[in-house]
Order: structure tokens, then C-alpha cells, then sequence
């Protein structure tokens, strides 16, 4: 068997974060979710069909939304371009379409609780109290580029690019003190 | 801070944009038959009005689509290219 | 007796919670709920500063922001400069001094906390008067309206609407475009040193509004007389704000001032409270005033008004309270985009219509203002020079007039020439004084001449607050790569590269920078040695017309390229300047692995979707990202093959099996990897790319392999000077976007068929296609040992001569080589390939360093040493 050799941007920071709930009461928590499969989708309208059943499930076309089949959930990023989520195995063979394995490029960083929505607004000019369920959008947090993604009752999935991770994390733990 | 609205992801603030100038200015079919003239003009001269421009936005931190609006240089009214 | 003028019953302080400050060498008691202005008058103290130019004696003008005299220095708990009495709440322990025109700020760094937060609602109203309370009740009645109501004022007991967000001590600064509006609220200012520390002490506020009320009420106006600017002179309303607010006589026998109606009501309250008032009223027709028709012409007293001289009589007072009518508070408005107009019988400017969605109510619209007209002003006289406009500038009457003497008619040009209406208040009691003063010396009117442009802040903010939370490491946001924490616990030093932290050496026990490069440098080209190369840009390019696409992008031909092989190539914008360099892989029929310098990745991406979508969005290509996909380690130097043997016993590295300018996938310290056969030093190299959270483990079982033949981790320092004595240029250094590829001797990467490229046609150009343009060439000093400055000039004299010099061009990189056993440069001259062998010379410290100039490779020109 082979050994686990990797490292996640924010491995270090777990019991920080594990502190955040137990100082707001369980208003907010926030974790890292390391080594989400990420596969980057590109197709046009020709081949979403051929994409969505090689993938296993369907892209939305409506613009910052998501869809969540089984343990798969896609992102739309673009007309042309969506991020999907979870799964296992090596990069699928496209035939007309594209796809990049991207699990390694962002982290995910999902915060949860009531108080999840307020932390967020201290460095994202997105009007996050009025997204529906399943949303998604490709945005700034502080000085981060990230792509939300908001399921019910009230997590936010965050997903930042491995070098930003850690001035991210920074900025939110140091955004949870002003808050 | 203008509100630009990217014909996918909606309004969203103008930090989310980047700027790509006078629209409608289409690379030429063979450059190598333009005149020095005629390529110089092609790189370097716009409209520049006052008023309303025909203009390039890219929507750099969201869904990275190229699209075109019709704004005020005067009042920064935005709307749809027309 | 403690607070002689504080009235016994009257005003909403806590008289239950006493406070004790300091003002210059006094200790004075107030209550819970006093401002600084406030606490002052009722212990008698009027004189709060000095003029800043010429050191009069100032008092307490108004009751709120509009303050334009009394300006002071907070010392304690936390040195603050320029504030103004009157929006200064006391706490206990507060020391503030006077100032004279300007503050200082605190030696050591603010401790305090700030911060900024987005909002978002369907109605912003501003200003939580009557006017505004309504709007905000009515708004509130839509059911799911978010409606904020902000007030730059503490909390007042009035009522709150239900289902009204109400920020307090909150002052909208700005109206920008969209509905947009930056306000700053003030958390913990008031607490003084019992402020918690973790709590912001200010926060910004970014608001996005469906559509905003401005319920900003108005700003009272003075009169301008002789020694109009004596501490005891006061607006008419302040007077009362103090008297019902605070329960504070401003003094015990006063004179109004007025040429509005505004006056009665106001002498009424405070006859009320025990002050013998007089008023004067400058219209004639004036039944109610004690003096009609009455022109105030003198003031008695120095440091507090002692008596006046009006209407040919002389009163003993000690107050003097002025009303001149007043100014709807239109900043906002105005910032909006709003137009505003003259209205003769207010005498004052009105909102008259807004592209943006703002409506305006109560005063600030000028409901239930009295009618009056402009301030009257005095007759020119030996006065003048005494008789102010603005008080916090020190602009007089005379001054207005001196400056539409010397031809000036544009308020605008008026407000330069004088400063009135730059100080810390924007003129908001002053400006209209000045429009009508030089309305009266152009024989016009108040309404012909207008007002200054309003712009933000409304108030003055505090960098600090614009600041909020982005200073110190989260200044900006610092990009790592996944064996960042190896190099830090190395004690690198970093170096900045765009937001990347770059390893620059690794200093082994008492080196410097130079001893730790040389020994890097060393093991590089005679041993080996391996860097943290993560931060390259890497775009993963597919589809179709892959090859196609970066055919018209790149100045070589890329679709030629054999699965399996690399090549080097450069862009061009296209002006056909240098735009970004990097190697292309071809991994697949349709699918390439672009590389790019680190700090253009974003840049090349963007341009590629440019070009994708706007010019060619026939092409079937897709690009995207994956630099953070894959952590780079290069490892370098004539034992690179035999440690990477070592941890691939898979791979086949002899120079057959894997020659220069190739790729492999492989299993390298039991990791999938990409391993590619490049190099940016000339010595045999590899750059092993595995997914970024392998990249730790890699570059730990690289120094483990390698071990034994003395692995040396390098820096980019090391990395430059390599690449440098290759000749290998770097775009943005030795290149500033005015070079082109054959500037840079990279005359061999432009393709030779005709076939267009991005740029192609500014190539021949008449400019870009002189000989005589800069090149890129090497530079050695006659000295071995002297370091030439980047950016240093280079000419080709001594002496100088008279000017103008000839400059033939700068120096864009230098440094020692060990390699070489002397120090080199690289720069760009011109005609610098025509000159090899010339002498020339390069400016350092004003003194002329003589240098030959050479081919820019300097090392290993044959190339011999790339396969080990």
C-alpha cells in the first residue's frame, strides 16, 4: 500500500479552525475540505450531452447555478466552462469536449452556521443574503479570486486557488475577530 | 463604483472587469497587405468621444466572457451594446 | 462652581455619570452624553484655538460637522489630530488640546482595530431627523425592503421604525456611482481607553442601495460683520442645540443676529432659560426685532466677546448668535450627479433632478426653511480685512475681493486663489458666503455664480479606516507554494514576484547574500543544486485547433511540435513588442502545456480568451489554469541525471532516451510526475512537476537523493545570475514593453514563412525595423570587480561634454559570477550588436565606469554543457 504523501494548503490551520465554533457558539464553523476531486469541464452546446454522460451527470446552463447528482456536484463557471465536484479516478477521455484535472489548484474551505453569510460580507461585495439554494458564483473575497457555492440551511463552500489559501485563511480568521 | 452587468453573471461591482477599450475594432483579415498607415491606425487610433462609447469589458474575476456595452464617459450610465 | 453654565434641568445628558478630560492645562468635569464642545461651554470656556495664519483667538461656531473653528488635538488615550470639538464625544480620561490650524499624528502605530463591511438594501435613508424617521417608516412598510437608516449622530431616544436597520454614529462620506455610498461608523471612539481591543474601533461601510432617501437636514449660515470670528460668536441654532440638547447656555446675555425669522423662535427658548436676548434683524421690515434694519459694525472684546457695536449702539453681551439663513445639505446630492438650482426666495440651493434613484425630503429639500435672502453684505471697508468668510482658512472679505480684483470670476478659480472652502469642513457654512461675496464685488447674484463642486469625503476619514483591515500581512494577499514553509524554516529570505513569496538564497551560519549566491551559483554549475520553480505560469490548452491557436499567438510554429517534445517561444502584443516568453509542451495531438513567466500567468491567460472570443471564437480551444495544479521543482547542475535516477529507477535518463527539450511522465519518489527537459541555467536540467500537494514531499526526497552528492537548494538570486550569463532574458526586466524579439537576439524564435502571428505586421514597421534599435548585449566592466547599477546609463564618452548627451542605453541586469571570476551586465544599446567590442561607459554614482561590450551569452556560447 502506498503511503499518503500529501499536504493540503491549510493542513496546519485545522485547530484554528476547529476554535471558531467553540468562541461563536456554533454560529459559524469552519473547515477545510482537502483533496475535493475537481475536474475542469469545457464544452459547447454540441457536446454537453456527450460531456454529461461520460461525467455521470447533467451541467447547469443557467448561469451561477449548481446541480448535484449522487456524490458529483457541478458548477457553472461559464457558458462554455464548468468546475465538477467529488467523484474518484483519473482525468475521463473527452471526445469533442474538454477536461482538466484540477484538484490540486484550489482548496476548499466550507464555513456553515448562521453567522457564515455576515463573516463573508466583511470581504465580498456579492448580495449573499439574497441567493436562492444550489448557487454558485466566481467572485472576490478580500483580495482572492473564489468561486462560492451556497447549499441549504447555510453552508458556503469556498474555493480558493492553492496559493492564496493561506492569506485567505488568514483574512478569515482574522475577519472572525471583527466580527 | 459602477455597477456593470455581464450578460451571464448579472450586475456585479466594475472591480470584477477588466477594460478592453473601443469595441468594434476588428483585427484585420491579412495585416500584411495594410499600409504602415493603415496599420497604425488600426493599433493605435480610437474614438475617444465624450459621451456614449461602444466599449470592451471582460469579466476577469467571474465567468472570464468578453462582451460589449454602450457607456457614458461623461455620467458612466451603462447599458446593453445596442 | 463646577459647569456654571450648565442649565439645571434641561437637555438629555446622564447627569447620573459625571466625566472628567483635560482640555490644554484644565481639568474639567462634563456628563455622560456631552460632546467636547459641549462640556466646554458649560464650564465657560469659549476659546478652543487659534487661527492657523493668523493666530486670532477661535471659539465654538456650530453644534455638529459643520464646524469650521473649533479644531483640536486629541493627546489621550490615542493621539488624533484635527477634530472637531463638536463631534468629539467626552469619556472620562479624554485630554485634547488646542490647535492652531494643524495636528500632529501619534508617533507609534494605531493599535486600534478597523474594518470594512458590504451592505446591501432596497432603500438607504440618511439622516434620522423627522424627515428622515418618516421615509425610513415608510419604506419599511414594503414587506422583504431591506431599509437602512444611518445617523452620524449617537443614539437618540427618538423612535426606530420596525424592521429599520439603524446605524448610529455613522456618516455617509461618499455617493458614488450606482446607488453606491461609503459610510464610516464610529464603534468605539467613544469610549476612550475602555474601548475593547478586538473591536473595531471604526468601520467602513460599502453600501449598495435600490434607491436613497437624503433626509440631511440643513446647514445654518453666518453673517459676515467686523471680528466675526470672536469665540462667543455662534450660529443661532447651535445655540439652541446646546441649550436642548445638552441643557448648556452658550452665554447670559446675547445678541441675535438675523436676517431670517428663524431668530424669534430660537430668542423665545432661550429667554426661556434665563439669557437676556436682544435681536437685531437687518431687514427694515422687522416687526418683532428689538433693533430693525440694524447692521452689526463692531465687536468688543479679544479673546471672548465682550460687547458689539449694532445699530449705532454699544451692548454689553457675551454671546453673539447669528443666523443667515440656510443651506439644505445637498453633498450628497450633488456627489450623486444631482443638478441643483438658486431658489431666490430661500436663498439657497435646491435639489432639481438626478439620473441616479435618490430622492430627497424635509430640510435638505428645503421644506419649512425660512424665506430669506442671500447673507447682506457689508460695504467695502477698512474692516474687510477683518471680516470673515471662512474661518478655518483665514479667508476674509478682502480676500474675495482681492482675488475678483485680479480678474478671477469663476467661484472655482476664486476658491484656489484663497483656499476658502479647502480646510477640513469644505466651507459647509462658508461656501455660500463666499459665492455671495463675490456676487456683491462682480455686481451678480448668489444664483449666476453658484458653488463649489461638492465633493467626497463629506467628512474627513481616516486612512486608517480606508485602510480597515487590509495593512500588515493581510495588506495584500501573499501567494505560497506548497514548500514554502521548507524554505522558511531554511531561513530564506523571500523575494516579492507579483504577490508570489519567491525563495531569493539560503543563507548557510554567517553568510551574506553574496558568499550564499556564489556557493549556489557553484554547486549549479559543478554539482547540483534544485529550486522551487511552483510559481511558473501554467495554462493547459486544448481542443482541436490547439496547435492552430498558438501558432497565431507564439512568433514560432507550435503545431509542428512532436507528441512528446518542447519548445521555447515568445509573444508579442500587437505593436510587436515582447510580451511574455516560456516553453510549450505538446502532450497530446490536441493538447498542449504552456508555460509562462510568473508574473504574466494571469496576463497570457487573459489574453488568450481575448483573442478566443473576440477575434476567433471559431477555433475549438479551450484554455485553463493549472499553476497551482502542479508544483515545480527544477533540479539542476552536471549530477542532476544521477539524483533523478535515483528517484525514477523507471525512467530512462541517459540523453538518448530522454534528450533536450522533451517531456516523460514518470513515477519520480513514488509520485506521478511530469518531468521535462529544459533548462534556464545551460547546464542539464529537469523540472518535475507533480500535483501541488506531492510538491512538499518532492522537493523533501530531492534533498534526500541528493544528499550525498551535496544537493544545494538555490534561490532566485542564484536563478538570475545562471540565466543571466546564458544571456537568457527576463520579460519586465532586461524588456519594458518597448523591446521586440530581435531586440532581445531572439531573432531566431520568429518564424520564416509568411504565416501571420499576433504582431507580426508591426515587425516591419519603419521603427521596428531599424538596425540601429537597442540591443540586448553583455557588458564587462575593465574593473572585474566593480558591480555596475541596474538602470545605470550608458554613453560613449568621457568627458560628458556639454549637454545633451547622447544616451545609448541602460543597464537591465548585474551581477557577480563566480563562473565567469568577474562582475557582468546585461543591457540594451544601441545598436549594441554593431558595437561589440567598442568601449562605452556606464554612469555609476556620477562617475563614468569604462566597459566593453560583448555578445549578451556569456558563458558556454557552443552550448556544451546542456546534456551534462
Amino acid at each position: 500500500m502506498t503511503v499518503d504523501q500529501r499536504r493540503s494548503p491549510l493542513g496546519g490551520l485545522a485547530e484554528e479552525f476547529a476554535q471558531i465554533a467553540v468562541r461563536t457558539g456554533g454560529r459559524l464553523r469552519i473547515a477545510e475540505q482537502p483533496y475535493l476531486r475537481q475536474l475542469n469541464v469545457r464544452a459547447g452546446a454540441d457536446a454537453l450531452a456527450a460531456a454529461a454522460a461520460t461525467l455521470g451527470l447533467a451541467l447547469p446552463t443557467t448561469p451561477n447555478t449548481v446541480i448535484r447528482t449522487g456524490d458529483l456536484t457541478a458548477l457553472w463557471l461559464g457558458p462554455d466552462d464548468w468546475l465538477v465536484l467529488g467523484g474518484q479516478g483519473p482525468e475521463p477521455t473527452p471526445v469533442g469536449w474538454g477536461v482538466v484535472d484540477v484538484s490540486a489548484q484550489r482548496t476548499a474551505i466550507v464555513l456553515s452556521g448562521p453567522a457564515a453569510v455576515g463573516l463573508l460580507a466583511h470581504g465580498c461585495a456579492l448580495d449573499l443574503e439574497r441567493m436562492g439554494s444550489d448557487w454558485c458564483a466566481q467572485t472576490m473575497l478580500a483580495r482572492a479570486n473564489v468561486v462560492l457555492s451556497g447549499f441549504p440551511p447555510d453552508e458556503i463552500r469556498v474555493l480558493v486557488r492553492a496559493s492564496f489559501a493561506s492569506y485567505l485563511a488568514s483574512w478569515l480568521l482574522d475577519a472572525v475577530m471583527a466580527m | 463604483m459602477m455597477i456593470i452587468t455581464c450578460p451571464w453573471c448579472g450586475p456585479r461591482n466594475e472591480t470584477e472587469f477588466h477594460y478592453g477599450g473601443e469595441a468594434g475594432v476588428a483585427y484585420p483579415a491579412d495585416p500584411g497587405v495594410l499600409s504602415d498607415e493603415e496599420w497604425g491606425r488600426f493599433l493605435f487610433v480610437r474614438s475617444n468621444p465624450k459621451g456614449v462609447l461602444h466599449e470592451r469589458w471582460s469579466h476577469n474575476a467571474g465567468c472570464r466572457r468578453w462582451f460589449s456595452v454602450h457607456r457614458d464617459t461623461v455620467t458612466h450610465e451603462v447599458g446593453p451594446a445596442r | 462652581m463646577s459647569q456654571p453654565f450648565r442649565h439645571p434641568d434641561r437637555g438629555r445628558v446622564d447627569r447620573t455619570r459625571p466625566l472628567t478630560f483635560r482640555f490644554g492645562d484644565r481639568t474639567m468635569t462634563g456628563f455622560a452624553g456631552d460632546t467636547l464642545a459641549s462640556a466646554l461651554l458649560a464650564n465657560g470656556v469659549h476659546e478652543v484655538a487659534r487661527s492657523v495664519n493668523l493666530g486670532r483667538p477661535r471659539g465654538i461656531v456650530t453644534a455638529g460637522v459643520e464646524e469650521p473653528s473649533a479644531v483640536v488635538q486629541i493627546e489621550a488615550p490615542f493621539p488624533e489630530p484635527m477634530l472637531t470639538a463638536t463631534t468629539v464625544e467626552v469619556y472620562d480620561g479624554l485630554v485634547a488640546h488646542p490647535l492652531r490650524g494643524q495636528g500632529w499624528l501619534a508617533p507609534e502605530p494605531d493599535s486600534a482595530r478597523y474594518d470594512a463591511v458590504w451592505a446591501h438594501c432596497e432603500v438607504l435613508v440618511v439622516g434620522a431627523g423627522a424627515a428622515g424617521i418618516a421615509a425610513a417608516a415608510d419604506a419599511a412598510a414594503s414587506t422583504g425592503d431591506r431599509v437602512i437608516l444611518v445617523d452620524e449622530r449617537p443614539p437618540r431616544p427618538s423612535e426606530v421604525p420596525a424592521g429599520v436597520r439603524l446605524l448610529t454614529r455613522t456618516t455617509v462620506v461618499g455617493y458614488y456611482d450606482d446607488n453606491f455610498l461609503v459610510a464610516v461608523q464610529r464603534r468605539t471612539n467613544h469610549l476612550g481607553a475602555a474601548a475593547p481591543l478586538e473591536q473595531a474601533r471604526e468601520r467602513l461601510w460599502r453600501i449598495r442601495a435600490g434607491r436613497v432617501v437624503l433626509a440631511t437636514g440643513a446647514h445654518e449660515r453666518l453673517i459676515p460683520f467686523p471680528d466675526n470670528d470672536r469665540p462667543g460668536i455662534m450660529l443661532a441654532g447651535a445655540a439652541l442645540a446646546y441649550l436642548r440638547d445638552y441643557g448648556v447656555l452658550v452665554g447670559r446675555r446675547a445678541l441675535v443676529y438675523t436676517n431670517n425669522d428663524t431668530a424669534y423662535r430660537v430668542a423665545d427658548e432661550l429667554r426661556g432659560a434665563g439669557v437676556d436676548v436682544v435681536v437685531a434683524d437687518t431687514r427694515a421690515d422687522a416687526p418683532a426685532a428689538d433693533l430693525p434694519g440694524a447692521r452689526l459694525s463692531g465687536v468688543l472684546g479679544d479673546r471672548r466677546v465682550t460687547g458689539v457695536r449694532v445699530a449705532g449702539r454699544q451692548l454689553d453681551v457675551d454671546a453673539v448668535l447669528v443666523t443667515g439663513g440656510f443651506s439644505p445639505v445637498l453633498h450628497l446630492y450633488s456627489q450623486a450627479g444631482g443638478r441643483l438650482r438658486y431658489d431666490d426666495g430661500l436663498g439657497a440651493l435646491l435639489p432639481d433632478g438626478c439620473r441616479q434613484r435618490v430622492e430627497v425630503v424635509g430640510a435638505a429639500a428645503g421644506v419649512g426653511l425660512p424665506r430669506c435672502g442671500p447673507p447682506p453684505m457689508p460695504e467695502p471697508s477698512d474692516a474687510d480685512g477683518r471680516t470673515f468668510v471662512d474661518l478655518q482658512r483665514d479667508v476674509t472679505i478682502a480676500e474675495v475681493r482681492r482675488a475678483t480684483g485680479a480678474g478671477l470670476r469663476s467661484v472655482e478659480h476664486v476658491k484656489r486663489y484663497t483656499t476658502a472652502g479647502t480646510a477640513h469642513d469644505q466651507g459647509k457654512t462658508s461656501g455660500l458666503l463666499t459665492s455671495a461675496t463675490v456676487a456683491a464685488a462682480l455686481g451678480s447674484s448668489a444664483a449666476e455664480v453658484g458653488v463649489t463642486t461638492f465633493r467626497p469625503p463629506y467628512v474627513p476619514v481616516s486612512f486608517a479606516t480606508l485602510a480597515g483591515r487590509d495593512r500588515d500581512d493581510l495588506f495584500d494577499a501573499a501567494r505560497l507554494t506548497p514548500i514554502h514553509d521548507w524554505h522558511l524554516a531554511r531561513g530564506a529570505p523571500f523575494e516579492n514576484v507579483g504577490q508570489w513569496k519567491r525563495a531569493w538564497y539560503y543563507p548557510r551560519d554567517g553568510e551574506d547574500m553574496a558568499a550564499a549566491v556564489t556557493r549556489e551559483c557553484r554547486a549549479a554549475r559543478t554539482g547540483v543544486a534544485m529550486m522551487d520553480a511552483s510559481t511558473l505560469g501554467k495554462i493547459d490548452v486544448q481542443g482541436p485547433d490547439a496547435g492552430e491557436f498558438l501558432d497565431r499567438l507564439y512568433t514560432n510554429v507550435m503545431s509542428t511540435l512532436a507528441i512528446g517534445a518542447v519548445r521555447y517561444g515568445v509573444m508579442c502584443r500587437l505593436d510587436g513588442m515582447v510580451f511574455d516568453d516560456g516553453t510549450v509542451a505538446r502532450l497530446t495531438a490536441d493538447r498542449f502545456l504552456v508555460t509562462t513567466t510568473t508574473g504574466n500567468a494571469a496576463a497570457v491567460l487573459d489574453w488568450m480568451e481575448e483573442w478566443l472570443q473576440t477575434e476567433w471564437p471559431h477555433l475549438r480551444v479551450w484554455c485553463t489554469s493549472v499553476t497551482e495544479q502542479w508544483a515545480t521543482v527544477a533540479l539542476v547542475g552536471p549530477g542532476a541525471r544521477g539524483v533523478l535516477a535515483r528517484v525514477a529507477p523507471d525512467l530512462a535518463v541517459d540523453v538518448e532516451s530522454f534528450p533536450f527539450m522533451r517531456w516523460r511522465d514518470a513515477t519520480v519518489a513514488g509520485l506521478p510526475a511530469r518531468v521535462f527537459r529544459i533548462s534556464f541555467s545551460g547546464e542539464l536540467a529537469y523540472e518535475i512537476n507533480v500535483a501541488t500537494w506531492h510538491g512538499y514531499a518532492l522537493w523533501q526526497a530531492l534533498m534526500t537523493a541528493g544528499a550525498d552528492a551535496g544537493i544545494t537548494p538555490y534561490g532566485t538570486e542564484t536563478m538570475h545570475v545562471l540565466r543571466a550569463e546564458k544571456g537568457y532574458p527576463i520579460v519586465g526586466q532586461d524588456t519594458d514593453g518597448t523591446v521586440t524579439p530581435d531586440d532581445l537576439g531572439l531573432g531566431w524564435a520568429i518564424r520564416k514563412s509568411t504565416k501571420d502571428f499576433v504582431g507580426r505586421r508591426s515587425l516591419s514597421r519603419p521603427d521596428t525595423a531599424r538596425s540601429d534599435r537597442k540591443h540586448l548585449v553583455g557588458l564587462l566592466p575593465d574593473d572585474p570587480t566593480l558591480l555596475l547599477v541596474e538602470g545605470a546609463h550608458i554613453v560613449g564618452h568621457t568627458p560628458l561634454g556639454p549637454p545633451p548627451v547622447p544616451y545609448l542605453g541602460h543597464v537591465t541586469s548585474s551581477y557577480p559570477s563566480v563562473a565567469l571570476g568577474r562582475t557582468f551586465a546585461l543591457a540594451l544599446v544601441t545598436s549594441g550588436r554593431q558595437r561589440i567590442g567598442e568601449r562605452l561607459y556606464a554612469t555609476v554614482n556620477g562617475t563614468l565606469i569604462p566597459v566593453e561590450v560583448t555578445s549578451h551569452v556569456l558563458y558556454d556560447p557552443e552550448g556544451a554543457r546542456r546534456d551534462g
